[in-house]
């Protein structure tokens, strides 16, 4: 585990620096009441904005509920995400409170995404439980209506005296051998980005951190697999997940093996579980693009939900390997056409399946130049055409 | 307290010590308390933690014409922090070097958090 996640503060009094926004939050959470205006966070990552947040909703006894608003960019899928959660607050108890966290709400782009920033808006002007915002950036046009509907508090780059000071009392703590100079140093490069000052931390103290962690790693595929899928609770299996040391593609494909090849599931518990399989194919795949490796720390609860209460057992070693590869490449670029091509088509995604995508293909077969240009107009590659005459061969 | 005034004619205010002010009219008192600075009818002015500092040092520098500037003190102690310290420090040497300074400064803040 990350150390920075790992040493995360769970009160917002130990947290550090930006002092004035920390007491504005708290202020803000406390006084809350409907009609209330949603709060905004703005600053660079690594400063303590979602800590900040969830420490003091901890707290005054809320419960957070995050999306983070470039995963669910769109209108419809802010909106499919933020109703189904005010519709199932009823899950939280009567006497439990929550507040939603929208997290990099500037991660919104694109000319999609100003349906979505247009719904954040009346959103937050109608929401009947406090919520929190956080964006990296305050200049961005696309914000600025957001800005204006919410209350801002502003966080900046922590202090490195304040740094040097944390460092060296989770070294104390921890018993770890580190010099004092070195925690300078460190404080001095992190530029006031905490998170950035405990990677680095993490990096220098890496050999004393076998003793240091205390959690279990899994290292074959075959024992983590059976552990995650024997998880009683959705925490549990994020555990295991997180301890299963693979990388976050061999995690997706893994788990997407043992949900093709599972016998014991209906073909409905199936569907949903590739759904959220592909929510966080398509999540990976983004991290990638744009370098995100925050986002990391939702796709273990992605694949968690597939798996849980769906009584699966470990992958079928059956099935041959360049099979099983077969079908997860075609599932990947079947999934591409389904999420760009039905919106165009006014269709929904399963009759785009059934009916659209095999006619599109047996129309192209023969005709390859108007092939490629279908292609290129969505920007598709190789693999796409690959599938696309595939599909046409079947039917 | 009074303002401290340096030899190039800057005004010195320390964050959190009451200060006094000279009588600046009604439209200088009601941007002071936009700017949230703290008012006491006994003690004066007093720059907190919940004061928006840029704008109370630009309300002020322009109603006494003349450059403002706030002089930090230690969030831990509340000593007024010397001119050795770092720009933006925010804890000054003496506190920095005790072994328990991360266990005050969290202290000091929960000690904030209560007062609201």
């Amino acid at each position: 585990m990350m150390l920075s996640e790992r040493v995360r503060p769970r009160k917002i009094a130990l947290l550090i620096g930006n002092e004035q926004s920390r007491v504005q939050l708290i202020k803000w959470l406390k006084n809350w009441k409907i009609g209330s205006k949603a709060v905004l966070l703005i600053g660079p990552p690594g400063v303590g904005k979602s800590t900040s947040v969830y420490a003091a909703a901890s707290e005054l006894g809320y419960s957070v509920v995050e999306y983070n608003a470039s995963d669910v960019r769109t209108k419809k899928r802010l909106s499919e995400a933020l109703s189904g959660t005010l519709e199932n607050a009823s899950l939280f108890g009567e006497q439990e409170k929550m507040l939603i966290f929208l997290d990099e709400v500037d991660g919104l782009s694109g000319r999609s995404d100003y349906a979505g920033i247009e719904f954040i808006l009346e959103f937050i002007e109608n929401a009947t439980v406090p919520v929190a915002m956080a964006a990296n950036v305050e200049d961005d046009p696309k914000l600025r209506k957001l800005s204006q509907k919410s209350q801002l508090i502003h966080f900046g780059p922590v202090n490195e005296d304040l740094i040097y000071i944390y460092l060296k009392t989770i070294a104390k703590r921890e018993g770890l051998p580190v010099s004092e100079k070195a925690l300078q140093q460190i404080a001095v490069a992190c530029r006031g980005d905490v998170r950035f000052a405990l990677n680095m931390f993490q990096t220098l103290i890496g050999d004393s951190l076998s003793s240091f962690q205390t959690d279990k790693q899994f290292f074959s595929e075959a024992s983590a697999m059976a552990a995650i899928l024997d998880s009683n609770s959705l925490e549990e299996a994020i555990a295991r997940l997180r301890q299963y040391d693979a990388s976050p593609l061999e995690k997706v494909r893994a788990i997407f093996d043992s949900i093709v090849s599972a016998k014991s599931v209906s073909p409905e518990e199936r569907a949903r579980a590739l759904e959220l399989i592909s929510d966080a194919d398509i999540l990976l795949r983004q991290i990638n693009k744009n370098q995100r490796w925050r986002l990391l720390r939702y796709l273990d609860r992605y694949l968690a939900l597939a798996l849980i209460s769906r009584k699966l057992k470990a992958a079928d070693s059956s099935i041959p390997w360049n099979l099983r590869l077969a079908i997860w490449n075609d599932g990947r670029v079947t999934k591409e056409f389904l999420s760009e091509l039905p919106e165009d088509f006014h269709v929904g995604k399963n009759e785009f399946a059934v009916f659209y995508l095999p006619y599109f293909s047996f129309y192209f077969k023969n005709r390859s130049s108007d092939l490629t240009k279908f292609l290129q107009k969505y920007e598709f590659g190789d693999s796409e055409k690959r599938v696309m005459l595939k599909i046409a061969t079947e039917h | 307290m009074r303002l401290s005034t340096s030899v190039s004619h800057k005004l010195r205010i320390a964050s959190n010590k009451w200060f006094s002010l000279p009588r600046l009219g009604r439209e200088v008192f009601s941007d002071l308390m936009k700017a949230k600075v703290k008012y006491d009818t006994k003690f004066g002015f007093k720059i907190t933690s919940e004061t928006d500092v840029p704008r109370a040092i630009s309300v002020l520098s322009r109603a006494l014409d003349q450059q403002v500037e706030l002089q930090s003190s230690c969030f831990i102690c509340n000593e007024i922090l010397g001119e050795n310290e770092k720009p933006g420090s925010i804890i000054c040497a003496k506190c920095k070097d005790r072994e328990d300074c991360y266990a005050l400064y969290t202290m000091k803040f929960a000690t904030l958090v209560e007062n609201l």
